[in-house]
């Protein structure tokens, strides 16, 4: 299914005033929850920081791809926070983390599914050009745009 | 240059703690390392944890690793047991 698709329109938050990490992932676990996508926000938290704990989510050049396999997840999409002011975050290159591409799975989900929408995810991430222009996007559409327009047509 | 294969077991596939502890293993030495999917052309940099996503190896699909350095074969040896333990 294309990246698109999966990207939540209701849950792309420009310019959020956050300090840290914990209030980021606080503020898009209540959205989520709001949006009907996760039926309990602490379920969902809990699993999004267990992910944390395994490993680095920051990808480095501001970039964070955080994720809940969990059985909170009612149907499985992908939310964007720009942030008002970089956070730090746990990163490859130790730099603080200004835009969050939260993935929610369903705990249903094929491994397999997820392990693939992440590589897509990821392959746009890789141009640094696409990076660039999500940091710059102007609004919650523009940002939308850019996914639509980049994702690969298989 | 040398090169290894290896099929991903893990059911989570080549992401989370697994794709960070490759990504680490192969910072961890001189060597300039790559990696594929077996049967596909595109290449990808093990000392990259974006690149090691791009990947995206599941369960089952089969990886040729290949380093080139003065620590080639350490590095390929290390880089096993990283798949291994997961």
């Amino acid at each position: 299914m294309p990246v698109s698709e999966i990207i939540d329109p209701a849950s792309i938050v420009l310019d959020l005033p956050a300090s840290n990490k914990a209030e980021v992932l606080d503020f898009l676990a209540e959205l989520l929850y709001g949006n009907g996508v996760v039926s309990s926000k602490e379920i969902f938290k809990a699993d999004v920081l267990l992910r944390e704990s395994e490993g680095k989510t920051g990808i480095g050049g501001g970039v964070a791809i955080p994720h809940g396999k969990s059985e909170a997840v009612l149907r499985t999409c992908i939310t964007v926070a720009r942030l008002k002011d970089p956070v730090q975050w746990e990163s490859v290159d130790g730099e603080p983390v200004a835009l969050v591409i939260l993935f929610a799975v369903r705990r249903d989900d094929k491994n397999d599914y997820f392990v693939k929408l992440m590589s897509q995810v990821a392959r746009m991430l890789a141009r640094e050009r696409f990076c660039e222009a999500l940091l710059a996007a102007e609004s919650e559409r523009e940002l939308l745009d850019l996914f639509m327009e980049n994702e690969e047509r298989k | 240059m040398k090169n290894i294969v290896f099929t991903i077991k893990n059911e989570e596939g080549l992401h989370a703690r697994p794709a960070t502890d490759f990504c680490e293993t192969a910072i961890s030495f001189a060597s300039a390392v790559t990696v594929h999917k077996e049967g596909e052309s595109e290449i990808f940099d093990a000392k990259s944890l974006l690149s090691i996503l791009c990947l995206g190896a599941v369960k089952g699909d089969t990886i040729r690793i290949s380093a080139e350095g003065d620590d080639e074969e350490q590095a390929l040896e290390a880089l096993r047991s990283a798949l291994e333990k997961t």
